[in-house]
């Protein structure tokens, strides 16, 4: 130990050191989760403009009357739901693509980048493009336009997941299958498939709450009749803050953290 | 052994029919390659590369695309070549707005770092193990839930009668003006992608060996030269590809300054939106994204020269944004 | 019907690797026959191509007539044992054994039973339902053994099985494979880089390098008789003394410096070669000056030389003689130790001619 430890130890600052440290960290997480808060608390405040806080279940259950807002939630969780299958299924089917394959030098590249250009791109801009696309068409806005754009946004996230599974999976674990009288087929059912079932329950789990939370695409091409929870939740807050998008929001937050959870205990770090 | 012996050689039925068509396919790894790959690259090309080239087709137009004639007045409206010369930067406001948001991502991105470092220490290197997984995971929580919700969390906060100047006021200190400011967009904006920095670094911290702590420390460095010497050049990689992320999300910011920016903290992808929102003037706004998505790529292309691993960050995902 | 595995003048190309190079044996029925060689000699790809993992690029391998070659692993009447065990995680022991026997759609009682007498032989009855991650590493091995064996393979194919165990543990199963093997009949392929593992467990033994097979033989012919100097120095530890070698019609010498004596002949080598000569330390006797007087048979080889140093190792020593410019080692056994000779002693140590064998490259 050199002196200078030995000081440093003998006046304190060691653990004065890694107190301003989780001081630092302790900071982040209020950071970090004090807007939620505050959102938990408005959601409970009987005053509009009080200057008093006070507790009330009110906002919650106004909820129950707003017409508006169950059907865009109840949107949202369907977009979500026909988001999660498409993008999972496509999802398994890229990581094998990818990871699997010997492709030629260039054409693996090609396809390894135009998978993955939907992660760099602003989103804006593909919400844009996406309404110029549906526009021209003469298809305008509405349910499939805003699962196809929350299809091609999602599924890069959940091949990335997936393809992590099959890259990890023990190749030996296929092998002896085939090697115990399963033909690829049954192999590719009974083994692989079981054996990258987390990785893939993820993907589906993340799939669904960033399609669930998305709201760039959905602004450009969401129409009248079908208005997504997040652009409902816009719409409310640019224009007066309504006091029941505070109830409505922790509703969101519960459904998103709860996936979240469980999604990250799922994938394997 | 058992007494089933024709079952010894060990062989299965054969396959027949359409099961069978499908083991000779499955023995072909191009025709595998192709059927795993080949709907989803179209799929990407239709739905995908299509829509964003059409804004590139609708920025050298005049009006519609195909029936009007090719132009270049749209990009010209942006750089004003005679207001550059004669240097009025005044008669330049797009190029200006521009500067503004890459000046934000800056600012930014350089706060994120710091407020990512010290957690980040402390998470790879001196959390106890026991907590570490909850802890980490209390960070990914907030990137997988609806920014557009946490973004407005922030009006309350700021709003001239908010929480922080009801604090400041309670103490007997001047108010100060944050929402509606170019301090409300950053701290927006901080507070949405600190988690693209923590993440990636968090991952150089935790694989950073801590004996070669102890060995400086060992060597007579003090706390503050062992992280100037040792654990920031180490980990700088893992908080350059956080960084990287972080700047080109922050330049193309639509939601953050919209909501707490007000006029002066409007951001570059604001004027894109009024473009095809109110101004209905679609090739201009087409022109501006194609600006837009040149800075990004551009930047991308730089960071990557400079030999940041910017594919580091993206593994983590990057809940809505 | 015959079912002897041949390998048959295979070769394996991996881009411009060559990982096995004209290999050519053939394993008799229910017998152990080893390959054995250092990292990277093409042992693994030699087995997976009996297996059918990989395809030849020349070459055939056969099972009493039937041509393998170009069946798909699932086809074959082989199975394999893999180093990790390749143990379905998400499946329980019971499932993981009985997996084979449901590919070939054997009905689930049948199934059930077999399962059973097989955890039973490897002598873990009653874990049908148990998961793989519960199982220490050495029931792990047992579990893939049995999921192999209840197929009743032709050939059990066997990738270094006993690497990922500890020392202890890889003694025991190498005499309870042995055993398993014997009792059951079936033919064992067995991969290895631990020579003590191969002289152990097998009838026979392949030893390749670098894609080509050096030797093959009893444990016994490559211990005693090593034909190449790669052979002398991967079994066991070996005296190499470096001459001329003179092959004439009343017998072989090796001109050895100042020294000259007779080895046995070695038709693969040409006389007047520069070549080494392999002596196993433990044939080398060692008498003290002192006690010069063992009566010398005709074939019997006797040097002068100094006591260079002793190393005591518990139940034998290694005494290094120095003879002229070249040292050799005598391996004995201590009785007691203080019977051993001290450094700088002069010494005489002694062979016989047919423990000196001639190595080729
Ligand atoms: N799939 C492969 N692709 C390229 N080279 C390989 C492959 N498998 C093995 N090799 C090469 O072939 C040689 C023999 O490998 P292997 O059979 O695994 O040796 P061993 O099992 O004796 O250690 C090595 O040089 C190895 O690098
Ligand atoms: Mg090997």
């Amino acid at each position: 130990m050199s002196t200078a430890d030995g000081l440093q130890e003998r006046l304190g600052l060691n653990s004065d050191v890694s107190l301003g440290l989780k001081t630092a960290a302790v900071l982040t997480y209020v950071f970090l989760y004090g807007p939620i808060f505050v959102i938990l608390v408005m959601s409970f405040d009987a005053g509009r403009y009080g200057l008093r806080w006070e507790f009330s279940p009110e906002w919650y259950l106004n909820l129950a009357t707003r017409g508006d807002l169950i059907g865009s939630l109840w949107l949202s969780l369907q977009i979500g739901v026909v988001v999660m299958i498409v993008s999972t299924v496509l999802a398994v089917v890229a990581a094998f693509g990818l990871v699997r394959f010997d492709w030629p030098r260039r054409k693996g590249a090609l396809s390894t980048y135009l998978i993955f250009v939907p992660l760099t791109l602003p989103i804006i801009i593909y919400g844009i493009g996406l309404f110029v696309f549906f526009s021209q068409l003469g298809l305008g806005r509405g349910f499939i336009p805003i699962v196809i754009g929350h299809v091609m946004y999602t599924f890069p996230f959940a091949t990335l997941v997936v393809a992590a599974g099959v890259i990890d999976l023990d190749r030996s674990l296929e092998e002896a299958a085939m090697d115990l009288g399963a033909d690829p087929i049954t192999t590719f059912r009974e083994v692989t498939i079981p054996a990258l079932m987390p990785n893939i329950v993820a993907a589906a789990l993340f799939s669904f709450t960033l399609s669930f939370d998305e709201f760039l695409i959905s602004f450009f091409v969401s129409g009248a009749g079908s208005i997504p929870l997040p652009v409902r939740i816009w719409g409310m807050v640019r224009a007066d803050i309504e006091p029941e998008v505070y109830a409505i929001s922790v509703v969101v937050l519960v459904i998103s953290m709860t996936i979240a959870v469980i999604a990250t205990r799922l994938r394997r770090f | 052994m058992s007494s089933s012996s024709e079952l010894s050689g060990g062989e299965t039925t054969a396959p027949s029919g359409f099961r069978a068509r499908v083991l000779t396919m499955a023995d072909n790894s191009r025709l595998k390659g192709l059927t795993s790959l080949g709907p989803i690259v179209t799929l990407l090309t239709v739905f995908y590369a299509i829509p964003v080239a059409l804004l590139i087709v609708y920025s050298v137009f005049v009006d519609d695309p195909f029936v009007t004639a090719i132009t270049f007045e749209h990009f010209a409206r942006f750089l004003d070549l005679s207001a550059v010369i004669s240097l009025q930067i005044g008669d330049l406001p797009y190029v200006r707005l521009l500067a503004r948001s890459l000046g934000i991502a800056v600012v930014v991105t350089v706060l994120s770092l710091i407020i990512a470092y010290p957690i980040t220490y402390y998470l790879g290197q001196h959390a106890p193990e026991r907590w570490q997984m909850l802890l980490v995971l209390l960070v990914i929580i907030p990137f997988w839930t609806s920014y557009l919700i946490r973004t407005y969390a922030w009006i309350p906060i700021l709003s001239r009668n908010g929480f922080i100047n009801g604090a400041l006021g309670a103490l007997g200190l001047p108010t100060v003006p944050l929402l509606n400011t170019y301090w409300g967009s950053i701290i927006g904006l901080v507070y949405v992608f600190v988690p693209f920095v923590i993440l990636p670094l968090y991952a150089s911290m935790r694989s950073l060996d801590a004996s070669l702590i102890e060995a400086a420390r060992d060597l007579g460095a003090s706390r503050s030269a062992v992280f100037r010497e040792v654990v920031f050049p180490l980990t700088l990689p893992g908080a350059l590809a956080g960084a990287v992320f972080v700047f080109i999300k922050c330049a193309a910011a639509y939601v953050t300054p919209a909501l707490l920016g007000g006029t002066s903290g409007r951001m570059f992808a604001q004027v894109i939106e009024t473009q095809f929102g109110t101004a209905f003037n679609w090739n201009f706004g087409a022109a501006l994204s194609v600006i837009l998505v040149a800075v990004v790529l551009g930047s991308l292309w730089i960071a990557m020269r400079l030999g940041i691993d910017v594919g580091k960050s993206r593994g983590l995902g990057g809940g809505g944004l | 019907m015959s079912s002897d595995l041949h390998v048959d003048g295979v070769t394996k190309h991996f881009g411009d690797v060559r990982a096995v190079d004209d290999v050519s044996f053939t394993v008799e029925e229910g017998t152990f026959v080893t390959l054995l060689g250092p990292s990277g000699c093409g042992k693994t790809t030699t087995l997976r191509m009996i297996a059918g993992y990989e395809t030849p690029t020349t070459g055939r391998v056969t099972l009493g007539d039937r041509d393998i070659t170009d069946e798909k692993p699932y086809q074959r009447p082989t199975s394999m044992v893999f180093q990790s065990y390749a143990l379905f995680p998400h499946k329980t022991v019971g499932e993981n054994v009985g997996f084979g026997l449901k590919m070939r759609d054997v009905p689930s009682e049948e199934r059930d039973r077999r399962v059973a007498e097989i955890l039973e032989l490897v002598e873990l009855p009653g874990t049908e339902d148990r998961a793989i991650d519960e199982l220490s590493g050495g029931q792990q091995q047992r579990i893939a053994l049995a999921r192999s064996l209840v197929i009743e393979p032709e050939v059990l194919l066997l990738d270094e099985p006993l690497g990922a165990l500890d020392l202890k543990l890889r003694k025991n199963m190498q005499v309870e494979l042995k055993d398993l093997q014997e009792e059951l009949g079936i033919t064992f392929v067995y991969v290895t880089h631990d020579q003590e593992e191969a002289l152990t467990m097998s009838d026979e033994i392949v030893i390749l390098n670098d894609g080509r097979i050096e030797q093959r033989g009893t444990p016994a012919e490559i211990y005693e008789s090593p034909r190449t100097r790669f052979v002398a120095e991967f079994i066991g530890d070996t005296n190499l003394l470096d001459g001329t070698y003179v092959a004439t019609d009343s017998g072989a010498y090796l001109e050895c410096g100042s020294v000259e004596f007779p080895v046995e002949p070695n038709p693969a080598a040409e006389s007047g070669a520069t070549l080494s000569v392999s002596i196993r330390p433990e044939k080398v006797s060692l008498e003290e000056s002192a006690a010069r007087n063992g009566g010398s048979t005709e074939t019997d080889i006797t040097l002068d030389g100094v006591v260079d140093d002793v190393i005591y190792q518990g139940n034998v020593a290694k005494i290094h003689v120095r003879i002229g410019d070249s040292e050799l080692i005598s391996e004995r056994h201590v009785v007691n130790s203080t019977d051993l000779p001290t450094p700088g002693s002069e010494c005489r140590v002694r062979w016989t001619k047919e423990h000196a064998d001639v190595l080729v490259e």
